[in-house]
């Protein structure tokens, strides 16, 4: 055999036929310069081997969910499927809606009537309206063969509609024109105790080429519970919800649904919407902005909704918003309406947000420190929610049944493999890392929480102090109050 | 966290759902340092890695069918690596004080108490011999020796045959020898 330095370098490889290594090694026994060679090589490879390895700085992971949560790539999110999960719908609506859907949830008694809590348009790319859906949130699971009745639409339009659990998808059948508008009259959902809405839901949809869905009237607020510890409806609620069959989509069914015949909301000659506002109702209204509209011209977002006092007139009188057209409208019932003398009790130092709940401020006590930015994950589950706080290394579980938290150390590490689960329900996520652990570990947990409903999410967020309790708020879009006496309170925080 | 995609995780032969969230966890460190090897900083390693994984995270929804998620991200990272080293293309200007600060191995005795010394400036010119290679040679040693890829795994992040990537290897070593021989016959000058 000659001296072929190629031979050296596929040997190291493992690319020579058992043969062809024969014969090498046979050649390297009596020729020092190959033989040579191949140590240089060896040397090579071992100095490479060597070199140290980084751990990626902790900050990448958060860079990467924030770039991804401001929609930075949403425009190519094409295809996918979880209801609420959808870059138009970013975790801080996902989460607003669970937040709020869950504290009304709680709160609802059974024998009331479905409430609709929220609205969304959800966009796959700002630049086209191709796979524009609806989502519907109302305040607790939703009977599917009521949908395609409920649902009316002017002029008509075929929707496919799908449930699971209190979200109804409205997926159209047909091309939606940009620049077209539609109304939507949401009348007679039932649950499935068999209750029926009440009062109708004039929703008005304008398509493009940031797609809007605005909501012209207000349902009406949920019957007011004097405390959080509503006791055995609440309790019936939540057995309720838990009884219902696993999983989540619940029907698919194509539906041509009919005109609406309900009372659309004028266009106002400046273009803002004009909203037709139940009086009994005292909604708070809030703006989300759909991380796809990051791209959208900067002057296009400077628009916010802008709530004004609804009139106390006996019938419906018009409250106007101002909605841009690259937002998307929810609302959310406030757990509790503020008062001018409560605002009055709350401390300079209180941030805003509990100027809108002074209940929570008067539960809370006065702040005790400035608020602390801590890296925060959060994850949502059938009965509650689990926060990991980065600074401490505590999971929080926070479970709505019985609206009480618990703290447990956080004892995964990094690299900790857990075993693996079988079947979780549809529509369900793995709990995965700290939160799978404690998951697995304590039945309990398991127990109460269920199953998660929605990814798990990391951001900084802040935690401040208070004489009975904390404020943890996420740039999710959701304040946790915890107090000392175990209980806690999830608020929406739009504005973070 | 489903990612709604069926995809095979590499060595794994089952179809399973696979998050984008456990992809992340379990290929960061990875990318992470191949891309720091290939690049040769930190903060390019930081954005490429950030850049990697966001365009891994776009075009996931458009995966059709089976896919390796392994062999997959790398190509993600050594083509943006490649299109950012040609783009600069990489011309750096080495202080001569730099190079004399390298010891060279034969001025070092055995159990002399500056081996560790001489490992860490050893590390510092393997660091600097690959910064000196074609980025194509780079990738394929970075991806091979560092990574401890096959020649098949490489042609499959490389986009080419495995018989290529033979070849490949083979230059590279060559071009990494005659380097290292410079970069120490300028040391010890």
């Amino acid at each position: 055999m000659k001296c072929d330095p190629r031979k050296l370098s596929y040997y190291l490889d493992g690319e020579l036929s058992p043969d062809e290594i024969r014969q090498l090694q046979q050649h390297l026994e009596t020729c020092a310069r190959c033989a040579d060679d191949l140590a240089r090589y060896r040397r090579m490879e071992h100095s490479i081997r060597r070199l140290e390895r980084h751990r990626p700085p902790a900050e990448l992971r958060h860079e990467v969910y924030r770039e991804i949560e401001r929609g930075r790539v949403g425009r190519w999110r094409r295809g996918w499927s979880r209801p609420l999960l959808s870059p138009a719908v970013p975790l801080t609506a996902a989460f607003i809606l669970a937040a709020g859907a869950a504290a009304v949830w709680r709160l609802q008694p059974t024998g009331t009537a479905p409430v609709m809590t929220a609205a969304f348009a959800v966009q796959e790319s700002p630049e086209s309206l191709e796979g524009l859906r609806l989502e519907l949130v109302f305040d607790r699971p939703v009977a599917p063969d009521s949908v395609a009745e409920a649902v009316r639409v002017d002029p008509p339009l075929s929707f496919t509609h799908r449930v699971q659990e209190n979200k109804v998808e409205l997926i159209p059948q047909t091309a939606v024109t940009a620049g077209s508008s539609y109304t939507i009259v949401v009348d007679n959902v039932r649950d499935r105790q068999g209750n029926v809405q009440s009062e109708p839901v004039v929703l008005s949809l304008n398509a493009g080429p940031i797609a809007s869905l605005v909501q012209e009237s207000s349902p009406p607020r949920p019957p007011s519970v004097p405390t959080a510890d509503a006791g055995e409806p609440k309790l019936a609620q939540a057995e309720g919800a838990r009884s219902a069959p696993e999983g989540a989509v619940s029907d698919v069914a194509p539906t041509q649904l009919p005109a609406s015949t309900g009372p659309a909301g004028p266009p106002a000659p400046d273009g803002a919407m004009v909203a037709v506002a139940s009086p009994r109702t005292s909604q708070a209204t809030a703006t989300v902005t759909a991380a796809a509209v990051a791209a959208a011209p900067a002057a296009e977002a400077r628009s916010t909704v802008v709530p004004t006092p609804s009139a106390p007139a006996p019938t419906a009188r018009p409250t106007t918003v101002r909605v841009s057209p690259e937002s998307v409208a929810m609302t959310i019932p406030p757990l509790r309406s503020p008062t001018p003398a409560a605002s009055r009790d709350a401390s300079p130092d209180a941030p805003e947000l509990l100027l809108e709940n002074p209940d929570v401020q008067r539960q809370l006590g006065s702040v005790t420190s400035a608020p602390r930015q801590v890296p925060l994950s959060e994850q949502a589950y059938q009965g509650g929610a689990m926060l990991y706080r980065g600074d401490n290394n505590q999971i929080l579980v926070l479970v709505r049944s019985t609206a009480r938290w618990q703290a447990f150390p956080n004892t995964w590490r990094p690299g900790e493999v857990l075993a693996p689960l079988g079947n979780r329900p549809p529509g369900t996520f793995e709990p995965l890392r700290g939160f799978g652990k404690l998951w697995r570990d304590q039945p309990a947990v398991k127990n109460q929480l269920g199953w998660p409903v929605y990814e798990e999410r990391s951001a900084l967020g802040t935690v401040q102090s208070f004489q009975k309790g904390a404020l943890i708020r996420s740039t999710f879009g959701v304040a946790y109050a915890l107090f000392d006496d175990t209980t806690w309170r999830a608020l929406p925080d739009a504005r973070r | 966290m489903a990612v709604g995609q069926c995809m095979v995780v590499e060595g794994v032969q089952t179809r399973e759902e696979v998050a984008f969230d456990d992809i992340f966890e379990a290929y960061q460190d990875r990318i992470y340092n191949c891309i720091y090897r290939l690049m040769g900083n930190s903060e390019d390693a930081y954005d490429l890695t950030q850049e990697t994984f966001l365009r891994a995270y776009a075009a996931l929804p458009k995966v059709k069918g089976e896919l390796k998620v392994g062999p997959w991200l790398y190509r993600i990272a050594t083509n943006l690596c490649m299109d950012q080293l040609r783009r600069r293309k990489l011309i750096r200007w080495e202080p001569l004080e730099s190079l004399l600060s390298v010891f060279h191995p034969r001025q070092i005795a055995k159990d002399s108490p500056e081996r560790e010394t001489l490992r860490q400036e050893s590390r510092e010119m393997v660091h600097r011999v690959l910064e000196k290679l074609p980025p194509k040679y780079r990738a394929c040693l970075v991806l091979r020796e560092y990574q401890g890829m096959s020649c098949e795994e490489i042609a499959e992040v490389l986009g080419t045959t495995r018989s290529a990537v033979k070849s490949l290897l083979f230059r590279a070593r060559e071009e990494f020898r005659a380097v290292h021989e410079r970069l120490e016959g300028a040391g010890s000058a």
